[in-house]
C-alpha cells in the first residue's frame, strides 16, 4: 500500500525551473535556480525577504525574463514574454497585493478578460455556473455579486485564486498569501489549497513563515541570496533545520525575560474612540506599567489597534481619562505625546513609519525638529542632522550605502530598524509599538524584539500590539485581550497562558473555560 | 550611477534630439515659407535682436516665479494648479493699488505686497478646501482659475477702463512704479532668480521646508510625527501663492504697466511645464525656464519671419517638451534603482506608480 504522501513524491512533475538567471544592475537576484514541482503537490519556496523569490516567481510568470536558465512545463521547455503566455500554459498567480477591480463584482472581476460573449454581450450566466462549480470543488463561499470592494481581505483572495483557476489554471502560485489574514482566515486558506491539491492542481507557496510550511507543504525549497541552498520534504526537516537554511546558523527566538514592573507611566479610565473600520472602544480602563512589555491583542478590528492609536496620540479619543505618569491629560495628540516622551512604531511601516522617499538622515530627525542640536534660527544643520545619522545607523547596524539612501530603498527589516532607531533613541518614557515584525526575516525579528526588551529593561512602559501570537508570547509580561472594543483579560504572561488560550478569549470564551 | 548607465543615457539623449530635430524640420518642411530661416528664428531668434533678447528675459523671468511657486506646492504632494488664477487677482490687486496711489514713493512697495497677499488669498481657498474637506485640490484650483480669469476681466472692463480706450485696459501706471532694466537685462530677472533661490532654501533648508517635504512624501508619516499636517498643506499652498502673485506684479510693471485683458493668460501652465522640467527643483528653475524661454521667443519670431502657422509652432514646442521630459523621467527613474536590495523587482507596482505621481 502506498500513502499519498508517497504518491505525490512519485507525480509526474509539471513545472521545472533549470539553471534559472536573473540580474538587476549589480544585484543578482536569482543565481541558478533549479525547482521542480510535482503534480498535486504543495512546493513551499522558504527564503528571507529579499532572497529572491518573487523575483523567481515573477519570471515563472512572465512579468520577468531570467537572463539565462529554462522553464520547463510537463518537460517541454517554454518562454513567457508576458504573463499571458504562463497563463496559456497554465500557470495562475495570486500576487500579495491583490489586482482586482474594486468596483466590479466578484463574479466580474473572475471572469475579466476571458469572459464568455454572445453577440458581444457579456454572458454571465456561462461564468456564474462556471464559478458556482470552482467553488462547491473548493467547498469556499464567495458573494459573487456583492463588489469586491465590500468584500473581507481573504475573501478577495479567493476570488483572485478563482481567477486563476477560471482560466484553467492547473499550476497556482501564491506569493505570500497570509500576509494579510487573521489566523482563523489562515486556516480557511489552507483548507481550499489542499482541497485543491486533491484534483490535481500543484501550488507553489512563497512564505517565510516556517510554521506554514510545515501546515501545508509536501516540499520545500530554501533560498538566500537568491540561490537554492536546500530541498526538503517536508516532515523529515526540523524547524531548527529550516531557520538554519534560511538564515545560515540556527539561533533564533528570544525568550521572555522576567520584569519587575514599577510604577504606572500611562492609565486610561473608561476610554472610547471611534474609528471607521474597526470596533469603538467602550470603557476601556488600563494600567501600562514602566519597566514592563504589555500585549494587546485581539481579532482584527476589535479595538486593540484603536487603543495603539490613541495611546500614542495620532487618534483623539472620544471620552473617558488619560494620564501620564499621574497627570492628567486634557489635550492629547500626537505632538503632545511626543513632548511626553511617547514614541509610536506605527503597524504601515512604509507609509506611517518613514517617508520613504527621504533620506536615512532626513527620516531620522523628523521626530526631534525642536531639538536645538539640529536646528538653528529654523534652519536644519546638515552636518549635524548626518551625523546623529551616522551614529544610529552604527547603533541600531542598519545596513545601507550611506545615510543620504533614500529609506524606500532598504530591505524591510533595516526600514524597521530606521523606525527603531528613530523611535528609541529619544530614551522613551511610553513606547507604542505595532506589528513590529510582520514581514521581516527571522534576523531582523530577534533585532526588534532584543530592542524592545532593552527599552523594557531602560525602565519605558513598552506597548506591543502584534497579530502573530507567537510573538507576542515570546516578548511580552502580560498581555491584554480585546473583543469588540472591549478589554475581556488582563493577564501576566506565563506557561499556562498559549496560543489556544489567547485564540479562544479572542474568540469570546470566558478566561476560566479558556483556560 | 554607473559610466555606462550615462553613457547610455547621452547616447539616448541624442538619439532623441535628433529624432525631435528631425520631426521638427518635417513639420517646418511643410508648413514655412523658408525652411532655412525658420529653423534659424527658432534657433537664434531669441538673441537676434536687444528687444527680442529682452522679451525673452523677461518672459523667462515670469516663468521662474511661477515655477518656482508650483515646485513648492507639488513638492509638497499638492497638484495645485491655480498658479494661472493666482497670477491674475495679483495683477489685479497690485494694478488697483498702483493706480490708487498714482505718483508716490511707496507705490510699488504696497503694489507688490499687494500682489504677495492676493496671491497668497486665492490660493488660501484651495488650500483651506484640501486641508480641512479633503476637496481636490485639481478642480477647485482649475475651477478658481475661471473665476479669477473672469473676475479679473469684470473689474478692468467695469471700474478701470478709461474714457476712450479702445481696448480693455486700465490707464497706465505712473512711470515711478516701472520696474527699470538694464540693457536688455530687466530687473525681474534678478528677482526672479532670487525667488528662485528662496523657495529652494526655504523647501531643503528649513525647518518648515523639511516639514512639507515630509508632508509631501507621506501624510500618515507626517502625523505619526506630529506636525499640524492641515496647517502645513495650508501653509503651502499660501506661499506658493505668494510667489505666483510676484509674477503678476513682475508682469504688470516689467511688462505691461497697465493691467490688459488676457495679460499674463497661460503662464500658470507653462510654469508647470517650466517646473516638471526641473523635477520640482526650484533650483533647477532658472535654467528650464530660460530654455524654454528661448524656445518660446523663437517660436513667436517664425510666427512673423515665416509665416509658420501658431499651432505648428506650439506643436513643434510640445514635441520638444515631450521628448525631453521623458527622457528626464526615465533617467529619474533609473536613478531611483535601489542598492541594496530591489524592491521594485519585490512590488512590481512601485516603479510605476512613481512615474504616475510625478506626470499626473
Amino acid at each position: 500500500m502506498t500513502r499519498p504522501d508517497d504518491m505525490r513524491a512519485q507525480a509526474p512533475v509539471v513545472l521545472e525551473l533549470r539553471d534559472v538567471d536573473k540580474h538587476f544592475g549589480p544585484v543578482h537576484a536569482n543565481r541558478s535556480v533549479s525547482l521542480s514541482l510535482r503534480r498535486g503537490s504543495v512546493h513551499a519556496i522558504l527564503g528571507e525577504n529579499g532572497a529572491g523569490k518573487s523575483t523567481l516567481m515573477n519570471i515563472l510568470f512572465g512579468v520577468l525574463t531570467p537572463d539565462s536558465g529554462e522553464i520547463r512545463i510537463h518537460g517541454e521547455p517554454r518562454t513567457f514574454a508576458a504573463p499571458k503566455d504562463a497563463i496559456a500554459a497554465g500557470i495562475g498567480m495570486v500576487f500579495q497585493h491583490f489586482g482586482l477591480v474594486p468596483e466590479l463584482s466578484a463574479l466580474d472581476n473572475i471572469s475579466l478578460g476571458a469572459e464568455q460573449t454572445s453577440w458581444g454581450v457579456v454572458d454571465r450566466d456561462v461564468a456564474r455556473a462556471k464559478v458556482e462549480d470552482l467553488c462547491r470543488e473548493l467547498q469556499v463561499e464567495i458573494p459573487l455579486e456583492r463588489r469586491v470592494s465590500a468584500l473581507t481581505v481573504s475573501q478577495q483572495q479567493r476570488v483572485e485564486i478563482l481567477k486563476a483557476l477560471y482560466r484553467g489554471a492547473q499550476i497556482l502560485i501564491l506569493d505570500e498569501p497570509t500576509a494579510l489574514l487573521a489566523p482563523q482566515e489562515r486556516e480557511g486558506l489552507f483548507d481550499a489549497v489542499k482541497r485543491l491539491q486533491r484534483t490535481g492542481v500543484s501550488v507553489l507557496f512563497i512564505t517565510h513563515k516556517l510554521d506554514e510550511v510545515e501546515l501545508l507543504a509536501d516540499d520545500v525549497t530554501v533560498i538566500r541570496h537568491g540561490a537554492v541552498v536546500a530541498e526538503h520534504r517536508v516532515g523529515t526537516v526540523t524547524q531548527a533545520e529550516l531557520v538554519a537554511d534560511m538564515v545560515g546558523s540556527s539561533t533564533v527566538a528570544l525568550s521572555r525575560t522576567e520584569r519587575v514592573p514599577l510604577g504606572v507611566a500611562m492609565a486610561v479610565r473608561d476610554l472610547s474612540a471611534v474609528h471607521p473600520t474597526s470596533s469603538s472602544l467602550r470603557g476601556v480602563s488600563l494600567e501600562l506599567r514602566s519597566g514592563e512589555i504589555t500585549g494587546v491583542v485581539g481579532i482584527d478590528g476589535h479595538g486593540h489597534q484603536l487603543l495603539c492609536e490613541v495611546l500614542a496620540g495620532v487618534r483623539p479619543p472620544a471620552g473617558g481619562e488619560l494620564s501620564l505618569f499621574g497627570a492628567r491629560q486634557r489635550r492629547w495628540g500626537r505632538a503632545r505625546a511626543m513632548a511626553s516622551d511617547v514614541a509610536f512604531v506605527p503597524e504601515d511601516r512604509l507609509s506611517a513609519g518613514v517617508a520613504k522617499h527621504l533620506s536615512i538622515a532626513e527620516n531620522l530627525v523628523a521626530n526631534r525638529l525642536g531639538d536645538p542640536r539640529f536646528t538653528r534660527f529654523r534652519f536644519m544643520r546638515r552636518q549635524a542632522v548626518r551625523r546623529h545619522a551616522r551614529e544610529l545607523i552604527e547603533q541600531f547596524d542598519v545596513r545601507c550605502r550611506d545615510e543620504l539612501q533614500p529609506v524606500g530603498s532598504l530591505s524591510g527589516g533595516n526600514v524597521q530598524k530606521v523606525v527603531l532607531a528613530r523611535e528609541l533613541s529619544t530614551s522613551p518614557r511610553v513606547v507604542v509599538v505595532c506589528e513590529p515584525t510582520r514581514g521581516l526575516d527571522v534576523a531582523a525579528i530577534a533585532s526588534v524584539h532584543s530592542r524592545l526588551a532593552a527599552a523594557a529593561d531602560a525602565g519605558a512602559a513598552v506597548v506591543l500590539q502584534s497579530s502573530d501570537l507567537d510573538e507576542v508570547l515570546a516578548v511580552v509580561n502580560r498581555i491584554v485581550v480585546f473583543r469588540e472594543g472591549e478589554v475581556v483579560a488582563d493577564v501576566p504572561n506565563g506557561d499556562d497562558v498559549d496560543a489556544k488560550v489567547l485564540g479562544a478569549l479572542m474568540l469570546g470564551a470566558r478566561l476560566a473555560e479558556a483556560a | 550611477m554607473s559610466t555606462v548607465l550615462d553613457w547610455r543615457f547621452a547616447a539616448r539623449l541624442a538619439a532623441g534630439v535628433v529624432g525631435a530635430g528631425l520631426l521638427v524640420l518635417a513639420l517646418l518642411a511643410l508648413t514655412s515659407d523658408n525652411v532655412p530661416a525658420s529653423v534659424d528664428g527658432l534657433l537664434t531668434g531669441a538673441v537676434s535682436s536687444d528687444g527680442r533678447m529682452a522679451q525673452w528675459l523677461s518672459y523667462s523671468s515670469y516663468l521662474m516665479f511661477v515655477g518656482a511657486s508650483v515646485c513648492l506646492v507639488f513638492r509638497v504632494g499638492m497638484f495645485s494648479i491655480g498658479a494661472e488664477g493666482q497670477v491674475f487677482v495679483a495683477a489685479l490687486a497690485a494694478g488697483g493699488v498702483a493706480l490708487a496711489l498714482g505718483p508716490s514713493g511707496f507705490a510699488l512697495p504696497l503694489a507688490v505686497l499687494a500682489a504677495v497677499a492676493g496671491g497668497a488669498a486665492w490660493a488660501l481657498l484651495p488650500g483651506l478646501m484640501k486641508a480641512y474637506l479633503n476637496a481636490d485640490e485639481i478642480v477647485t484650483t482649475l475651477m478658481l482659475n475661471f473665476v479669477a480669469t473672469f473676475a479679473f476681466a469684470f473689474v478692468i472692463k467695469e471700474a478701470l477702463l478709461p474714457d476712450g480706450a479702445g481696448f480693455p485696459v486700465s490707464d497706465y501706471f505712473d512711470q515711478g512704479t516701472w520696474l527699470p532694466s538694464w540693457g536688455t537685462i530687466p530687473s525681474s530677472l534678478v528677482f526672479a532668480i532670487l525667488s528662485c533661490v528662496g523657495v529652494s532654501l526655504l523647501l531643503n533648508r528649513s525647518r518648515l521646508g523639511f516639514r512639507l517635504r515630509m508632508v509631501g512624501d507621506s501624510r500618515p508619516f507626517a502625523r505619526a510625527n506630529g506636525y499640524p499636517v492641515r496647517r502645513l498643506i495650508c501653509v503651502a499652498f499660501v506661499v506658493s501663492g505668494a510667489v505666483a502673485g510676484l509674477t503678476g506684479a513682475a508682469i504688470a510693471f516689467g511688462g505691461t504697466h497697465r493691467l490688459i485683458v488676457g495679460m499674463g493668460a497661460g503662464i500658470g501652465f507653462e510654469g508647470i511645464l517650466v517646473a516638471l522640467l526641473a523635477v520640482n527643483r526650484p533650483g533647477l528653475v532658472p535654467l528650464t525656464a530660460l530654455a524654454y524661454g528661448y524656445l518660446r521667443t523663437g517660436g513667436e519670431i517664425i510666427q512673423i519671419t515665416g509665416n509658420v502657422p501658431r499651432d505648428v509652432v506650439v506643436v513643434l514646442q510640445g514635441v520638444l517638451i515631450i521628448g525631453l521630459a521623458a527622457l528626464l523621467r526615465r533617467r529619474d527613474a533609473r536613478s531611483r534603482t535601489p542598492a541594496v536590495a530591489a524592491p521594485a523587482t519585490e512590488q512590481p507596482g512601485t516603479a510605476q506608480g512613481d512615474v504616475m505621481e510625478v506626470t499626473r
